[in-house]
């Protein structure tokens, strides 16, 4: 049998191969010398993914270009994400800046750490540009399997410990099943490509006709797997543990990069590879979506531990996402589904690091997580405070802040899809989020400080809080042109 | 009845895959459970196997070769997060691990 | 060769099971139990037992398991290249080259952080 080999296109690679070509190297100057690694890491890590968020506009994405034969995609959909996860990726890198809770402090193990948030950037963007199952999964699992380690960073405090370890356990079983489902929609339709997988299922589904049971099952075991990814209900158990446990950078990481690259995936699998049988999986979706809305901000009002609060919000958004997801109608003029999904994850970045970096910026000077630690942080740090108070009003969704707009267009997507009874879930559960989101206000600016305060200079993390709430505030005021980007999904997914 | 077919290695697989599946559920010691995740992977190897050789394909098997690959990076993180734990800890009791709560 | 032949198999493996389940619940429901702590104690050549049974094993074990495990998987992406090693060339030389001098950084990096070490 002849085999021949042909060069990849390598000029579409050049975003994810910046980015890989600095973890190596981040790997290999520590390995070198500790000290230089030691100085180096932390510019290396930022100037790596900005030069890889530049060398973004070096591909022309409108082309749809593929390489490994169709297994890469340089498409919109694929921007869009690189461009989430590497903004994620360089707002998380400042907000880990100086961490000195459980020897995060600059040095120890640093070049280790920022090693290991770039591959699980990397592993995001390899989803977002996946265009076969294999790639897609390499790339899924490069995402989770880093910041598993991430989560026990703090290896000397058993919380770290046992959070990562309950978040390894079920993202693994997670994996299997997910695997699984895969391995059926292979056997099923004869190919790991995306687009051939739609292909062939095209001829096989008759609308209206009841599906073949072994297409429901791949169908169920992929949702599953997916679902334990996003941390759908009732999929979820691992998140609030894993955010409460893990470092307070880390959390912020993971409530958002890992998340992209799950929704991603979600995107890649059921969107374009099983788009015939969309009538199946949107109403799914629906339901995912509401329930897991309803149980994230419920259970968030009962939480003292800001991070467990924090992660059950992340719940909740996650329903948001989903609900624009169930907005789904087949790519048709005017489905926004996608578009305003990676929209809310890329609002969802800033405001979310925000408020898991206002809480390190806490940690940083003595104090605990808990709603108590909060209490008079107006009178002593009025700008923390208004910074904490925009996250805060934005993660509930005030306009005309960003995290408004992203729950707007969701909302606009489902009035345009027909299915108004989600947007108005989405309105009340937002008036139901206002009850812990605002309580952390009220401690913030009506109560009397606690606790002691040791003052030190955090520059890197002021300076990524400074940006993240100017982001917050401005963004959604000029979001047109990224909304644009984002509604370009159609030509990359249909 | 004799001749091998596709559907006894998606038996096989799907077997292993519950066994797996049950063994997570309801075993408490991690590194059973661990070994659970380990088996239903595997099962997940012996249908892409099955598939592929059923379709006369190769795509199967390198999906298999990269579901070890994956399962071998799972497994080496994982292990290392439960050395860390021990350490602690001194237990692989996933019911004496009860630090994180509301 | 027909399921038939498999027959002896099955009788085996009936056979055994068969008396094996019986001779345990036999033994389960007749013999008294009268128990001291000598009896509970697990057989060891008649000596007290001064150490418990299972004993610890140091972590380096595991360690060196972990990158083990890590370093021979990747192996099995190195047999195809190596069967269709004719075929592929000079291009497939250089990617698995490629391949290899990745996995060689990964080794320099544990080498380095002492990982290596056996103390």
């Amino acid at each position: 049998m002849p085999l021949r080999l042909v060069a990849p296109e390598w000029s579409l690679l050049v975003p994810p191969l910046i980015v890989l070509g600095t973890i190596v190297l981040l790997l290999a100057i520590d390995a070198v010398s500790e000290r230089a690694a030691r100085k180096t890491a932390l510019p290396l890590a930022l100037v790596g993914q900005l030069l890889a968020l530049v060398s973004l506009a070096t591909v022309d994405w409108g082309q749809g270009a593929t390489t490994f034969g169709v297994s890469y995609r340089a498409d919109w959909f694929a921007l869009v994400v690189s461009l989430i996860a590497l903004v994620s990726g360089i707002l998380s890198v400042l907000v880990s800046a100086g961490y000195t809770e459980s020897g995060l402090e600059p040095g120890v193990g640093l070049a280790e750490y920022l090693a290991l948030l770039l591959f699980s950037v990397f592993g995001t963007m390899v989803v977002g540009a996946a265009g076969d199952l294999i790639v897609l999964l390499l790339g899924l699992e490069m995402s989770a399997v880093a910041v598993y380690a991430l989560t026990a960073f703090a290896r000397r405090r058993l919380t770290s410990v046992e959070g990562a370890l309950k978040y390894f356990l079920l993202g693994a079983f997670a994996s299997a099943i997910l695997i699984y489902g895969m391995a059926w929609v292979y056997g099923l339709t004869g190919s790991i490509v995306l687009s051939d997988i739609a292909h062939t299922l095209r001829t096989v589904v008759t609308p209206g006709q009841p599906l073949d049971p072994a297409l429901l099952l791949a169908l169920l075991l992929l949702a599953v797997g997916l679902g334990f990814k996003i941390a759908a209900v009732p999929f979820h158990m691992w998140t609030p543990d894993a955010y409460q446990g893990a470092p307070t950078p880390v959390s912020a990481y993971m409530s958002v990069v890992p998340k992209v690259a799950g929704f991603a995936a979600v995107a890649r699998v059921l969107v374009q590879a099983l788009q015939p049988l969309s009538d199946q999986w949107a109403g799914l979706l629906g339901i995912l979506a509401l329930i897991t809305m309803v149980y994230g901000n419920v259970v968030a009002i009962a939480q003292r531990d800001l991070k467990r609060m924090l992660g059950y919000s992340a719940i909740g958004h996650t329903g948001y996402m989903l609900a624009g997801l169930a907005a789904f109608t087949n790519g048709l003029a005017g489905d926004r589904s996608v578009g305003s999904v990676l929209f809310y994850l890329f609002a969802y970045a800033f405001m979310n690091i925000g408020a898991f970096g206002v809480i390190a910026w806490l940690q940083e000077r003595g104090l605990g997580t808990t709603l108590d630690d909060v209490a008079g942080l107006a009178g002593r740090a009025p700008l923390a405070a208004l910074t904490m108070a925009i996250f805060m009003l934005s993660l509930m969704g005030m306009p005309p802040l960003l995290g408004f707009y992203a729950k707007y267009y969701v909302i606009l997507a489902l009035i345009e899809a027909g299915q108004l009874w989600l947007a108005v879930a989405i309105v009340v559960m937002s008036a139901v989020s206002a009850f812990f989101y605002l309580r952390v206000v009220t401690q913030m600016y009506f109560q009397e400080p606690g606790g002691t305060w040791r003052p030190v200079r955090t520059p890197l993390l002021g300076l990524g809080l400074t940006l993240m709430a100017v982001a917050t505030l401005a963004l959604g005021l000029v979001s047109g042109p990224i909304l644009e980007l984002a509604q370009h999904w159609p030509a990359a997914l249909t | 009845m004799t001749e091998l077919s596709a559907t006894h290695f998606l038996l096989l697989s799907a077997a292993l895959f519950i066994i797996g599946m049950v063994g997570v559920l309801t075993r408490r010691n991690i590194l059973v459970i661990f070994m659970c995740i380990e088996l239903m992977l595997n099962a997940v190897n012996v249908s892409l196997i099955g598939f592929a050789w059923e379709l006369h394909q190769l795509t199967g098997q390198v999906f298999a070769l990269f579901v070890i690959a994956i399962a071998a990076a799972e497994a080496v993180v994982g292990l290392g997060i439960v050395m860390a734990l021990t350490r602690r800890a001194d237990t692989v009791d996933i019911d004496e691990l009860r630090q994180l709560r509301e | 060769m027909s399921l038939v032949d498999y027959a002896v198999i099955g009788l085996l493996v009936l056979t055994s099971t068969v008396m094996g389940t019986v001779l345990i619940l036999v033994g389960h429901f007749v013999r008294p139990r009268k128990p001291t702590p000598a009896k509970l104690q697990p057989y060891e050549s008649g000596v007290p037992d001064v150490n418990p049974p299972r004993g610890r094993i140091t972590p380096r074990f595991y360690l060196v398991a972990l990158l083990f495990v890590v370093f021979d998987v990747e192996a099995i992406f190195i047999y195809p290249w190596a069967v269709a090693f004719d075929a592929l060339a000079l291009y497939g030389f250089l990617q698995a080259a490629l391949f290899v001098g990745i996995l060689l950084i990964g080794l320099l990096y544990e080498w380095r952080k002492g990982a290596l070490e056996w103390v």
